[in-house]
C-alpha cells in the first residue's frame, strides 16, 4: 500500500488581533506543525477536544484553508504549489463530508443538483451521463434514485448524510476527509452510515481522515489514530497500540475520561482514584505556550524539561508521541492502562472486577480492524 | 388509574409519572409528542431516560417542570404526582414553592442558560432570595458555599465574574450550584454534558455522582448517550417515539434487554470485539411525532414483529416488579446481548 | 438531538403571504396599476392630449368622471396613460439599482477585506450626499427627460441594495453548504450565482418593494420639478406640476394624481413588509416540535 498523503509540517495561525489597518497583532495557532501519512484505503482517525485544531487540520489538507507552513503532497502532487485553476481541478481527488448534514446541501437546490455538482465542476462528462451517475450513486448510497428531484428538507438527517457521501463520491477521489460525519445522528442511524463508508473503503480503495471527538467509535471504526492537544499532533500509531498503550499523558487522560456502555466497567472505574490534571484548568484558557509541551500545566508527570523542549514525535516504528517520557526507560504505567484493561474483557466472562489500582504489567493487544 | 398496578408506591417514591401524554399544535392539528409515560423517581436515586430524537424525553421532562410553551403545546392526559401534589394542575403559586426550590432543572448549553448580564453569584443568590427569604447577605453566602461546594476555585472571588468568564466545564458546574442552591429534592438534569468534551464531561459526571451522594438528591437524567447512563444511572427507561418501551435497573437493561428497540440500540454501539468492524445498525428511522404507526411504534424496524399482533391496536406497558417493556414477544425473545466492552 | 429542518424560504413565505389580508389588497392593486400600464391608451376614455380650453378646471361630472386639467384635459385619461410612464419609471430606477448594488454588494460580503474595504467606503461617500441632490446633479450631466432621471434614481437607490446583498452574503458565505460547492470545485462566480443569490433573495425581494415606492415618488418629485417627464407627456407628478404652476390652480385637478401616487406607494409599502414578515427569521428552526 503506498503512501497516497503526506503532510509535512503543517501549520496555520489565526489572527486574534488586528490593527486599523489590517495588521496581525495577537494571533492563536490553531494547527502546529503537524506531520503525518496516510496510505490508500486506510482511515486515519484524528482525535482530540474542542480546540484541538483537528477540524483546521482536515480543511488544510484539502486547502480549504490556506495553511501558513508546510507541504502536502497527495498522489505525487505537491497540493500547496498548485495555481487556482489546478486546485480547482484537483480538488476531484480529496472531498469532504461535513459534520452537519442539514447545513452542507444548499437548501435552494434539488439533491440531484447537489449530488451532480462536483461533477459538473470536476470531471468532462455530458450532462446524461452526469444524471445517470447520480441515479447510480443515490442507490449505492441506499436512496430511491427518483427522489433526486426533492429538496433537502424533506429528508431525514441520516439520509442527507448519506446523500452527502454520495456527492463526495462523484469524482471517484482518493481521499474522504470525514468531518465528525455521525456526531449531528441519531444512534441507531449512525451505524448505518458508518457501515456504508466502511462498505465504500473496501470497494474503491478510498482512504479516509476521520476525525472525531468520539473515541469508541474511532476505536472500532479506523486503522491508525493520531491525537492532537491543542494545534500539536501528541500521538499517532495504530489503533490497537493507542487505546492499549497509550504513550502520552493526554492520550491516557483522554481515554481514561471515555465513559463505556457497560455499568459494571463503569462502577468498577468510579472507584478509582482520582482523574490526573486539575480541574481548574480549562482547555483553550492557557495561552498556547511559545516555549516547552502545551500538556505541560495539566500533566501528572510533567518534569522541568517539559517546559523548555520542542515537542516532537519521537518513538521508533509507527506508534510515536510527543513526550519526553518515550525516552524514559522506566516509565510509570499509569492507572488508565488499567482502565484500557478492564474495558477489554467482556462482562460476559465474569473475570471483570475492579481493575488493580496497582500498575498491571500485562499489555492487551486490543482489537484490530480486518484488512 | 386505567389499571397501572399499584406498586409499591413506597415512601421512597419521590415523583411519579402517571400515564403522561402531551401535544404539540402543529399545521393545525394537535399532535401527540410522548404518550402514556410511566416513570417513578425514587429517592436518592438515579433514574436515566434515553432516547434519541423525537422519542419525547426532553418534552417529558419539561412537562415535569410545567414548562411546556402554552399556546403551543399541552398535557392532554396523566399526572406528575410529586409529594402528593399533581404538578399538572396545581395552581401556579404552589407550581412555584416547588420548581426551582423542591425540583431544580440544569440544561444543556449552561453557557446560554445563564443571563449574560448578571455575575454568577447574582444569578444564584437571586434564586436563593426567591425560595428561601433569605436576605441579600445570606443569600450571597450561600451562593459562594454551593459554588465552592462545585469545585469552583477561588468560590469567593468567581462569584463576582460573569458566565463569559467562564469555560464550558465550568459554567455547567455554575449551573449544577445554582440547581443546588435550594437543597432540592430532585434535580432533572437535561443532557447536562452533550456540550461538553470528552474529559470535562468525565469531571462533570463525577461531579453529579458527588452531589448525589453528599446530599441525596434524586437526579433525573436526560440523555441520548448510552455509555452516560451506565456511568450514572441505577434505574433507566428507554423510550421511543413518544414512549417508554423498556425500564428496569440498569445492569439487566444493558445484559438482558428486553425489548428488541434496546438490544439494537445496544448493538448499534461500536463492538470493540467484532472483527471487521460492522456496525450493527437498525434499518429505517425514527417516525416524528404525527407519523407514528398503528399498533407498536417500532414495529417497521423490528426484526421480531409479528403481524398479527404488533401491527394494530396500542400496545401496553407490561409492568411486574421493577421493571416494565413494552413488547408483547418480549417474554418470547430471547434478545442475545452480544458482548461489548 | 433537535432535528433543525432548513426549508427552502419560499414555500412557506407563500404561505403566510396568503394569509395577510393587507398583502392580498396591495397585489391586487398592484395588478391593476400593472394592467392600467399596459393597455392604458386603449382604457382611456379621451384623448389624453386633447384639449378644451373651454372646459377648463371642470370638476368631477358624468362626462369627465375625475374632471378636466388646467387646458381642459380629461384627468382620467391622463392619469391612466400617465400610469404607464410612472410604473415603467419605477421599474427602470429600481432594476438599475439592483443591477448595480446586487452583484457588488455580494461580491464585497462574500470576499470581504479589501474589496469590501473599497466598496462600502464608496457606498458610504455617496450615501453622504442628500438623494435628491445627487439625482439632480446626474441628470445635470447627462440631460433632462424620463430616462436619464431614472438611470438618477436607480443610481440614488443601489448603495441600499449594496447593503443588503452584502449583509446577506457575509451571513450566507458560513454556511457549511457555500464550504462544500467550494470543496465540490465550484469557481467564485458560480458560488456567488448559483449559491449565493438565490439564498438572498428573500431580503432583496423586500429592498426591491421598498425600492420601488421610493422610484415613484423620486419620480413624482423630479417630474414635479421638470427634470423628468416633459410635456405633453403625462405622469403623475408631471400633472400636479402643470397645475401648480398655474396662478389659476384649482386644487380639484390636482388631487387625483396626488392620490394615485399616494396609493402606489402604499401598496408597495405593504407589500414589503408582508414580505419582510412572510420571509422572516423562519428559515431555521420549524417551530413545530422539538423532542
Amino acid at each position: 500500500m503506498a503512501e497516497l498523503l503526506e503532510v509535512i509540517g503543517v501549520s496555520k495561525d489565526f489572527a486574534t488581533r488586528r490593527s486599523a489597518f489590517g495588521r496581525v497583532q495577537r494571533s492563536v495557532a490553531a494547527v502546529q506543525d503537524v506531520s503525518f501519512t496516510l496510505a490508500s484505503g486506510r482511515t486515519l482517525a484524528v482525535v482530540g477536544e474542542s480546540g484541538a485544531g483537528k477540524s483546521t487540520l482536515g480543511r488544510l489538507v484539502l486547502r480549504l484553508i490556506e495553511p501558513d507552513r508546510g507541504q502536502i503532497r497527495m498522489g505525487g502532487v505537491d497540493v500547496l504549489a498548485l495555481g487556482t485553476e489546478a486546485l480547482r481541478r484537483w480538488r476531484r481527488h480529496a472531498q469532504m463530508v461535513f459534520q452537519n448534514p442539514y447545513g452542507s446541501l444548499d437548501p435552494r437546490m434539488t439533491i440531484g443538483d447537489s449530488v451532480a455538482e462536483p461533477m459538473a465542476m470536476l470531471s468532462r462528462i455530458t450532462s446524461k451521463e452526469r444524471r445517470a451517475r447520480v441515479a447510480e450513486l443515490l442507490e449505492r448510497v441506499g436512496l430511491d434514485a427518483s427522489r433526486a428531484q426533492l429538496y433537502p428538507y424533506e429528508f431525514s438527517g441520516g439520509q442527507l448524510q448519506r446523500i452527502a457521501i454520495a456527492r463526495a463520491l462523484g469524482t471517484n477521489p482518493q481521499l474522504i476527509v470525514c468531518d465528525e460525519p455521525v456526531a449531528a445522528l441519531d444512534m441507531s442511524v449512525r451505524a448505518q452510515v458508518l457501515n456504508l463508508l466502511l462498505d465504500l473503503q473496501n470497494e474503491r480503495e478510498i482512504s479516509y481522515l476521520f476525525i472525531s471527538h468520539d473515541l469508541s467509535l474511532v476505536r472500532a471504526f479506523s486503522h491508525d489514530v493520531a491525537v492532537m492537544y491543542q494545534g500539536r499532533l501528541v500521538e499517532v500509531g495504530p489503533t490497537p497500540a493507542i487505546f492499549s498503550q497509550p504513550a502520552h499523558p493526554y492520550t491516557r487522560t483522554l481515554l481514561q475520561s471515555v465513559p463505556v456502555a457497560n455499568p459494571r466497567v463503569e462502577r468498577a472505574r468510579r472507584d478509582d482514584a482520582v482523574l490526573v490534571g486539575s480541574t481548574q484548568t480549562a482547555i483553550g484558557t492557557s495561552s498556547t505556550a511559545d516555549k516547552g509541551c502545551p500538556f505541560a500545566a495539566r500533566c501528572p508527570h510533567v518534569m522541568p524539561e517539559c517546559r523548555e523542549w520542542e515537542p516532537v514525535l519521537m518513538g521508533s516504528g509507527h506508534h510515536q508521541a510527543a513526550c519526553l517520557m518515550v525516552l524514559e526507560p522506566e516509565m510509570p504505567s499509569p492507572p488508565a492502562a488499567a482502565i484500557a484493561t478492564a474495558r477489554d474483557r467482556s462482562p460476559a466472562t465474569g473475570t471483570g472486577g475492579p481493575p488493580p489500582a496497582r500498575r498491571p504489567t500485562t499489555t492487551r493487544a486490543g482489537r484490530s480492524r480486518a484488512g | 388509574m386505567n389499571g397501572v398496578p399499584a406498586l409499591d408506591r413506597a415512601s421512597d417514591v419521590l415523583l411519579a409519572v402517571e400515564d403522561l401524554t402531551v401535544e404539540f399544535h402543529s399545521d393545525g392539528r394537535w399532535v401527540r409528542v410522548v404518550e402514556g409515560v410511566n416513570v417513578d423517581v425514587r429517592r436518592g436515586e438515579v433514574l436515566g431516560l434515553v432516547g434519541e430524537s423525537g422519542s419525547g424525553k426532553t418534552v417529558t421532562s419539561l412537562a415535569v417542570m410545567g414548562l411546556i410553551p402554552k399556546p403551543f403545546g399541552r398535557v392532554s392526559s396523566g399526572r406528575v404526582l410529586f409529594d402528593d401534589m399533581d404538578l399538572i394542575r396545581a395552581a401556579p403559586r404552589q407550581l412555584d414553592s416547588v420548581r426551582g426550590r423542591r425540583i431544580s432543572m440544569i440544561f444543556q448549553e449552561p453557557a446560554r442558560a445563564l443571563n449574560p448580564a448578571f455575575t454568577v453569584g447574582e444569578q444564584i443568590a437571586a434564586v436563593v432570595r426567591r425560595h428561601t427569604g433569605a436576605n441579600r447577605r445570606q443569600a450571597w453566602d450561600r451562593a459562594v458555599e454551593v459554588l465552592d461546594s462545585v469545585h469552583i476555585p477561588s468560590a469567593g472571588l468567581r462569584a463576582k465574574d460573569y458566565p463569559y468568564m467562564f469555560s464550558g466545564g465550568m459554567c455547567q458546574r455554575v449551573m449544577i450550584a445554582m440547581a443546588l442552591a435550594c437543597q432540592p429534592d430532585l434535580v432533572i438534569a437535561d443532557e447536562p454534558t452533550t456540550a461538553l468534551d470528552v474529559t470535562v464531561q468525565d469531571q462533570i459526571l463525577r461531579l453529579l455522582d458527588e452531589v448525589r451522594r453528599s446530599t441525596g438528591v434524586a437526579i433525573l437524567l436526560i440523555t441520548h448517550d448510552l455509555a452516560v447512563i451506565a456511568a450514572m444511572c441505577s434505574r433507566v427507561g428507554v423510550m421511543y417515539a413518544g414512549q417508554i418501551v423498556e425500564e428496569g435497573p440498569v445492569d439487566e437493561l444493558f445484559e438482558r434487554p428486553r425489548h428488541p428497540y434496546t438490544a439494537g440500540l445496544l448493538d448499534s454501539l461500536p463492538r470493540l470485539d467484532a472483527p471487521g468492524g460492522q456496525f450493527g445498525a437498525i434499518p429505517g428511522r425514527v417516525p416524528p411525532p404525527g407519523q407514528w404507526p398503528a399498533g407498536c411504534h417500532f414495529h417497521p424496524r423490528c426484526g421480531y414483529v409479528d403481524p398479527d399482533r404488533c401491527t394494530s391496536g396500542s400496545i401496553a406497558l407490561a409492568r411486574e416488579s421493577g421493571s416494565s417493556c413494552r413488547c408483547v414477544r418480549a417474554d418470547e425473545l430471547v434478545l442475545e446481548r452480544r458482548t461489548h466492552g | 438531538m433537535t432535528a433543525v429542518l432548513v426549508r427552502p424560504w419560499h414555500t412557506r413565505a407563500v404561505r403566510r403571504l396568503r394569509a395577510n389580508r393587507g398583502v392580498i389588497v396591495a397585489l391586487v392593486l398592484l395588478a391593476l396599476l400593472t394592467v392600467l400600464a399596459i393597455a392604458g391608451s386603449h382604457l382611456a376614455p379621451y384623448d389624453p392630449d386633447a384639449q378644451n380650453l373651454r372646459q377648463r378646471y371642470g370638476g368631477p361630472s358624468t362626462t369627465h368622471w375625475l374632471g378636466t386639467d388646467l387646458y381642459g384635459r380629461d384627468i382620467l385619461s391622463r392619469i391612466v396613460v400617465a400610469t404607464r410612464i410612472s410604473m415603467q419609471a419605477a421599474l427602470e430606477a429600481v432594476s438599475i439599482a439592483a443591477l448595480i448594488g446586487v452583484p457588488l454588494g455580494l461580491l464585497a460580503g462574500y470576499v470581504g477585506r479589501r474589496t469590501d474595504a473599497v466598496l462600502s467606503r464608496i457606498v458610504d461617500a455617496m450615501l453622504s450626499i442628500p438623494g435628491l441632490l445627487l439625482a439632480f446633479a446626474i441628470v445635470g450631466v447627462l440631460g433632462r427627460g424620463l430616462t436619464n432621471t431614472m438611470i438618477a434614481v436607480g443610481v440614488i437607490l443601489a448603495p441600499a441594495f449594496f447593503r443588503v446583498a452584502r449583509a446577506s452574503a457575509s451571513t450566507i458565505r458560513q454556511e457549511p453548504y457555500i464550504e462544500a460547492a467550494r470543496s465540490a470545485g465550484c469557481t467564485r462566480r458560480r458560488l456567488l450565482v448559483r449559491h449565493l443569490l438565490p439564498n438572498a433573495a428573500a431580503p432583496l425581494l423586500v429592498q426591491a418593494s421598498v425600492a420601488a415606492g421610493l422610484a415613484i415618488v423620486a419620480e413624482a418629485s423630479l417630474s414635479f420639478l421638470g427634470l423628468g417627464v416633459q410635456p405633453p407627456d403625462a405622469s403623475w407628478g408631471s400633472m400636479i406640476s402643470e397645475v401648480f404652476r398655474d396662478p389659476n390652480r384649482k386644487l380639484s385637478a390636482m388631487i387625483f394624481p396626488a392620490v394615485m401616487i399616494s396609493l402606489t406607494i402604499v401598496a408597495f409599502s405593504v407589500l414589503g413588509d408582508g414580505l419582510r414578515d412572510a420571509i422572516g427569521r423562519e428559515t431555521k428552526v420549524d417551530t413545530t416540535v422539538q423532542p
